[in-house]
């Protein structure tokens, strides 16, 4: 799985964390436990707000999801699947 | 190389560098980890571990888990990714300053990120 992982390095990475928070920025290391260091970083904390930084190591215990090449939320497009329109004149029977 | 554990009463023996608890990696002893390569890791600052030893002395900022963020002059680090702060302040969820605690002691399980105060380059808090 690590190989997975290795390939992303040098490129954008976009991190979904257990709680609210998001990362994106580019990976230059990690190791066994998926400790990860990035390099230009925005951090995306629901609670707080925008923060950029140079660097960070951050600790693997708190991820979730791992997406390769992401542009985060700031660039993500969503749409609604599978959405049920309100049933006009429904009879109950 | 000997299995070997850490803690408070049986610390790791000291390697090249001098670095007590150097390797951010479980130490069960199979031989995956020489101290050559130890060694490289310690030096290289795009590897945590090499990164957060090279952090010692700066001015960090240690964000929990839990949304607390501390700032302090980095003044050890171990491989639990403990940390122990020197002219430590809090800061609350929302960014407002807490409290000052003067020297700290971090738990590492409750660390989300560690990055120096000088990295940090904006912050823009969401619009309410």
């Amino acid at each position: 799985m690590a190989e997975l992982l290795d390939k992303c390095i040098g490129s954008k990475v976009w991190l979904l964390m257990k709680d609210d928070k998001e990362y994106v920025g580019s990976l230059v290391g990690f190791d066994d436990y998926v400790n990860m260091v990035l390099e230009n970083v925005t951090e995306y904390d629901y609670a707080l707000g925008k923060t950029k930084m140079k660097k960070l190591l951050l600790n693997g215990s708190g991820v979730a999801v791992i997406v390769p090449g992401g542009d985060g939320p700031d660039y993500a497009t969503f749409e609604v699947v599978n959405r049920q329109e309100p049933v006009e004149d429904h009879e109950w029977r | 190389m000997a299995p070997r554990e850490r803690g408070v009463h049986n610390p790791a023996p000291n390697n090249r560098l001098g670095v007590q608890g150097l390797s951010l990696r479980p130490s069960n002893g199979d031989a995956s980890s020489s101290d050559e390569e130890e060694y490289d890791r310690a030096l290289d600052t795009n590897h945590p571990v090499g990164y957060l030893h090279g952090l010692r002395g700066e001015v960090v900022r240690v964000k929990l888990n839990s949304g607390l963020t501390f700032k302090g002059k980095l003044q050890s680090v171990d491989g639990y990714m403990n940390v122990a702060i020197e002219g430590c302040h809090e800061y609350l969820k929302d960014g407002l300053k807490g409290r000052s605690w003067g020297d700290a002691f971090i738990r590492g399980n409750t660390v989300t990120f560690i990055c120096a105060e000088k990295d940090v380059l904006n912050m823009e808090l969401w619009e309410n």
